[in-house]
C-alpha cells in the first residue's frame, strides 16, 4: 500500500494530466452526444416511425462490443490513431441513454400540461422549447447522468488506439502484468466515475423546474461549474495539441516494445531538436501501421514475420534474409513506410510450459507434444489463433490435434494463465522475461516451424526525409540488442517491476548513446 | 332586416357536424348549434354524449368528418390552427398549468405567444389576477404546485382572460374541485363574465352548474343535439323522456339544497 502510494505521487504530474485528457474524452463526447441525441429523440417523439428507427439503432449501438466498434472505427477512419476514433466510440455508447429519456421526458409529460400548451395556441416548436424540453430537463439529466458513469469507464479502453486517459496505466499494468499500474488507472476513472454520477445526480435534483423557490441561484451555480470545466477541458485542448515537428513514437502492447520504444523516443530527444509524443500500448500491428501510414504515428518496433504474416498478408517464409528484403520493399514500395536495419534480436513465437510439468513429463521438444495431447490444455492469443503462422499451421506441422479446445485468451494473462496451471501450454513471444520470472521453459521448436521474427524499427518515410536528424537518431539501435540482453531488460521490468522508462534510460546509459 | 342579421350573428354556428372516429365510433351525428354573442352556452350530456367533442371542433383541437363550425362567420377550415386558438380563451378540468412557471407567467403566457412585451403582460397579468379574487402581491411568484385547486382554476380561468378574448371554451372546468368551493368560483364567474359580456361555451354533466351559470342548455345525447333552450324550457316542454329523466335528478338536487 505504502509502496503503491508513493508510485502514485513518483507518478503525480503523469496521473493528472491523464485524468485530465480522460475528462475531457468523455466530456466532449457526451456534449457531442448530447448535441446529437437531443433532436434525434424529440423526433422520435414526433413520429412513430422514427422512434422505432432511432432507438432501434442505438440499441444495435450499444450492443456492439467496446474493441469491436474500436477496430471497425479504426479501418473506417483509415486507420487514423487516437481522440478521433476514441470520441467518436464514446459518442456512439453515450446516445442510447440520452435518446431514450428524452423520449421518456418528452412522453412524460403531464396530458393536462399538454393539453393546455395545444389549446391555448402554442406553435409545435414553442410547444417543445417553452414546455416539453424546459419539462424534460430533469429526466434528461438521469440519462445524461448514465452516459456520463458508463463513458468514463469506455474511455479507459481508447487508450487502446492512443487517445491516451487513464486506461494508458491500466493497458500498461495488464502488459506488464503490474496489478500496481493496473490499480494508477482504475482507481481515479472509478473516482472520477463516482464524482460524475454525484455531481449530475445533484443538478438533476437542483435543476427540477417545477420546484420554485431558490432555482435561479441553483442555474448559476451549475452555470458556472460547467463553464469551468469547459475551460479546462478547452486548456487541455490547447496544450495538448501536436504542433510542428513534434515526433510520435509509438508500440505495440508488450514489453519489450515499450522498451525500445521509449529509447527511440528518448534518442530522438537527445539527439535532434523535435519534441516526442510516446503513444504507447496500442492495440496491435494494424493499428500502429496504419497509423504510420497515415501520419499519425512517425515510429514504431515490429516484426519481420509478422510484417509478412499480419501486414502483407503474404504465407509464411523460413530464411531470415528473404523475409526481410521482401519486407523492407514491400512496405517501402507501397505504403511509404521505412523499414530501418534490424536491432539484432529475434523474438520468434515460442510454445511455453511450467519448468517442472514439463520435466515431469520429460517434454523437451514441440514434437514430444503428441505423446501427451489428450490432457495438456491449451491457451493461445487471439492474433495467434488467426495468423497463418499460428495455430491451424503449427498443429498441421507437428501432427498435433488437442482434445481440449484451446482457449483464447489475451496473450499477456497467458504467462500468469499457465503459472496458475490455468493452462498448461501457450504460445509466447521468446523474449519475454515472465518466461524467466515466472519460472517457465520453451518448447524447441524441432521442426522450425515459426518463421523469422527479426525486431525492427517501422518509420514514416516522409518524416525521415524531412529530418534527416530522425533517421539518424532511429537507426542508433540497429545490431545493438542481442536476445540475451532484450530479455535482460524484458525482465528488468516484468520481473523486477521497474518503470520501462528508467530501464530504457539506464540500458542508453551504460551503452554510451547518452552521457 | 339586414342590420338585425348582423346583429345576431352567431360567434360560433355547427352546421350539420359529424364526427366519426378511426375507430368507427360515431362521437357527432349532425349536429347544428349556434352561440350567441355575449351569452353563456352550456353544452350538457353524460359521457361519451360527444359534448367535449363538439367543444374541441371549434378551436380546431378536432377536425370535422363533415359539416362546418363557423366561428366569427368563418368557417374553422379557413382559420389558420394557431391564429385561432390565440384568440379564444380556453379552460380544462385539471387547469393544465405549466409546473415550471409561476403563477403571473402563466398567466400571461397567451401575451407572451402573442408577443407582448413583458411589462405590459405582467401588468396586464396582474389585473386580471385581482379579476379572479387572487392577490397578485401573495400568489405571483408561487409555483402552481404550491396552490390548492380552487386557487389554480382561478389562475386557469385568469389565463384564459388575459389576451381579452371575446369567446372563451371552458370544458368540465370546476368538475374536480369540492362543492363548495365550486359554487362559489361558479358564483364569481357568472358575475365576472356579465360585466366583461364574453362568449363563454361551457361542457359539463352537471345539470346544476348549467342552469347556474348558462344563459341558455343545449342537451347532447349519443352524439345527436335533444335540445336547446333555457333552463325553464327543459322543465316546463322537455323534448323527450331522456330530457324528463335527466331533469328529474337535478331537480330533487336542486329543491334539496337551500338557496
Amino acid at each position: 500500500m505504502n509502496e503503491w502510494l508513493t508510485l502514485a505521487w513518483s507518478q503525480r504530474s503523469e496521473l493528472a494530466s491523464a485524468t485530465l485528457v480522460h475528462l475531457s474524452l468523455v466530456l466532449e463526447s457526451i456534449v457531442l452526444a448530447i448535441l446529437i441525441g437531443v433532436p434525434l429523440g424529440v423526433l422520435a417523439t414526433r413520429r412513430k416511425s422514427a422512434e422505432r428507427f432511432v432507438l432501434g439503432l442505438a440499441n444495435i449501438f450499444q450492443t456492439i462490443p467496446s474493441l469491436a466498434l474500436l477496430g471497425f472505427l479504426l479501418i473506417l477512419f483509415g486507420g487514423t490513431i487516437g481522440k478521433l476514433p476514441a470520441l467518436t466510440a464514446l459518442v456512439v455508447y453515450a446516445l442510447l441513454p440520452i435518446i431514450k429519456n428524452t423520449i421518456l421526458g418528452i412522453q412524460g409529460l403531464d396530458p393536462n400540461v399538454a393539453e393546455a400548451a395545444v389549446g391555448l395556441g402554442m406553435t409545435p416548436w414553442q410547444r417543445l422549447t417553452l414546455v416539453e424540453l424546459p419539462l424534460a430537463v430533469p429526466v434528461l439529466l438521469g440519462g445524461i447522468r448514465i452516459a456520463t458513469v458508463s463513458a468514463v469507464g469506455m474511455a479507459t479502453i481508447a487508450a487502446s488506439i492512443g487517445a491516451g486517459g487513464l486506461g494508458t496505466y491500466i493497458f500498461r499494468g495488464v502488459s506488464l502484468s503490474d496489478p500496481r499500474l493496473i490499480l494508477l488507472g482504475a482507481i481515479p476513472a472509478a473516482g472520477l466515475a463516482l464524482l460524475c454520477d454525484s455531481l449530475i445526480g445533484l443538478a438533476e435534483r437542483r435543476l427540477d423546474p417545477t420546484k420554485g423557490s431558490g432555482s435561479r441561484r441553483n442555474r448559476w451555480v451549475i452555470g458556472a461549474l460547467v463553464i469551468a470545466l469547459f475551460a479546462l477541458v478547452l486548456g487541455e485542448n490547447l496544450s495538448s495539441r501536436t504542433g510542428p515537428g513534434k515526433i510520435v513514437i509509438g508500440s505495440k502492447d508488450g514489453t519489450e516494445m515499450i522498451l525500445i520504444g521509449q529509447m527511440l523516443a528518448e534518442l530522438v530527444e537527445a539527439r535532434t531538436d523535435l519534441k516526442v509524443d510516446r503513444k504507447f500500448n496500442l492495440g496491435g500491428s494494424l493499428v500502429c501501421y496504419n497509423a504510420l501510414k497515415d501520419g499519425g504515428l512517425d515510429a514504431y518496433v515490429e516484426y519481420t514475420g509478422t510484417a509478412l504474416a499480419a501486414i502483407l498478408k503474404e504465407p509464411p517464409q523460413n530464411d531470415p534474409k528473404a523475409v526481410y528484403d521482401r519486407v523492407k520493399a514491400e512496405c517501402e514500395r507501397r505504403d511509404g513506410v521505412a523499414v530501418l536495419d534490424p536491432l539484432g534480436f529475434e523474438n520468434t513465437f515460442a510454445i511455453v510450459m511450467r519448468a517442472k510439468q514439463a520435466r515431469d513429463l520429460g517434454l523437451k521438444k514441440i514434437s514430444d507434444l503428441q505423446r501427451h495431447q489428450g490432457r495438456l490444455r491449451t491457451g493461445f492469443g487471439p492474433e495467434f489463433m488467426s495468423r497463418a503462422d499460428g495455430y491451424d499451421g503449427l498443429m498441421k506441422a507437428y501432427g498435433l490435434s488437442f482434445t481440449e479446445r484451446p482457449r483464447e485468451l489475451d496473450r499477456n494473462l497467458l504467462y500468469q494463465a499457465v503459472a496458475q496451471e490455468t493452462l498448461d501450454v501457450a504460445a509466447g513471444d521468446s523474449t519475454d522475461g515472465r518466461i524467466a520470472s515466472l519460472d517457465l521453459v520453451v518448447l524447441d521448436d524441432d521442426r522450425h516451424y515459426f518463421p523469422p521474427y527479426e525486431a525492427l524499427v517501422f518509420a514514416n518515410l516522409a518524416s525521415l526525409n524531412r529530418h534527416p536528424a530522425l533517421r539518424e537518431a532511429l537507426s542508433l539501435l540497429s545490431g545493438k540488442i542481442d536476445a540475451d540482453k532484450m530479455r535482460l531488460l524484458n525482465y528488468e521490468v516484468d520481473g523486477k517491476r521497474r518503470e520501462p522508462a528508467e530501464v530504457a534510460h539506464e540500458f542508453l546509459l551504460l551503452n554510451k548513446f547518452l552521457e | 332586416m339586414v342590420l338585425d342579421q348582423e346583429v345576431s350573428k352567431p360567434i360560433v354556428a355547427w352546421r350539420d357536424v359529424r364526427k366519426v372516429y378511426p375507430s368507427g365510433l360515431a362521437a357527432l351525428d349532425g349536429v347544428t348549434l349556434e352561440a350567441n354573442a355575449g351569452e353563456v352556452l352550456a353544452i350538457l350530456g353524460t359521457s361519451g354524449s360527444g359534448k367535449t367533442t363538439l367543444l374541441k371542433l371549434v378551436n380546431r383541437l378536432f377536425e370535422p368528418s363533415s359539416g362546418t363550425i363557423e366561428v366569427r362567420g368563418k368557417p374553422t377550415s379557413d382559420w389558420d390552427p394557431i391564429a385561432l386558438r390565440l384568440s379564444i380563451g380556453y379552460v380544462i378540468q385539471d387547469v393544465g398549468l405549466m409546473p415550471h412557471l409561476d403563477i403571473l407567467a402563466n398567466v400571461g403566457l397567451v401575451l407572451k405567444l402573442l408577443g407582448h412585451p413583458k411589462p405590459d403582460r405582467e401588468q396586464r397579468s396582474q389585473e386580471v389576477l385581482k379579476q379572479v379574487g387572487l392577490e397578485p402581491s401573495r400568489f405571483a411568484g408561487l409555483r402552481p404546485h404550491q396552490l390548492s385547486g380552487g386557487q389554480r382554476q382561478r389562475v386557469g380561468v385568469a389565463r384564459a382572460l388575459a389576451a381579452n378574448p371575446d369567446l372563451i371554451l371552458m370544458d368540465e372546468p370546476f368538475g374536480a374541485l369540492d362543492p363548495i368551493t365550486r359554487r362559489e368560483i361558479q358564483a364569481e364567474f357568472r358575475d365576472l363574465q356579465r360585466r366583461l359580456k364574453t362568449t363563454v361555451i361551457i361542457v359539463t354533466h352537471d345539470i346544476r352548474e348549467a342552469c347556474h351559470i348558462a344563459d341558455r342548455l343545449a342537451l347532447v345525447d349519443a352524439g345527436k343535439l335533444v335540445q336547446v333552450g333555457r333552463a325553464a324550457d327543459f322543465h316546463d316542454k322537455p323534448a323527450s323522456d331522456f330530457v324528463k329523466s335527466f331533469f328529474a335528478d337535478a331537480e330533487a338536487v336542486v329543491l334539496e339544497s337551500p338557496r
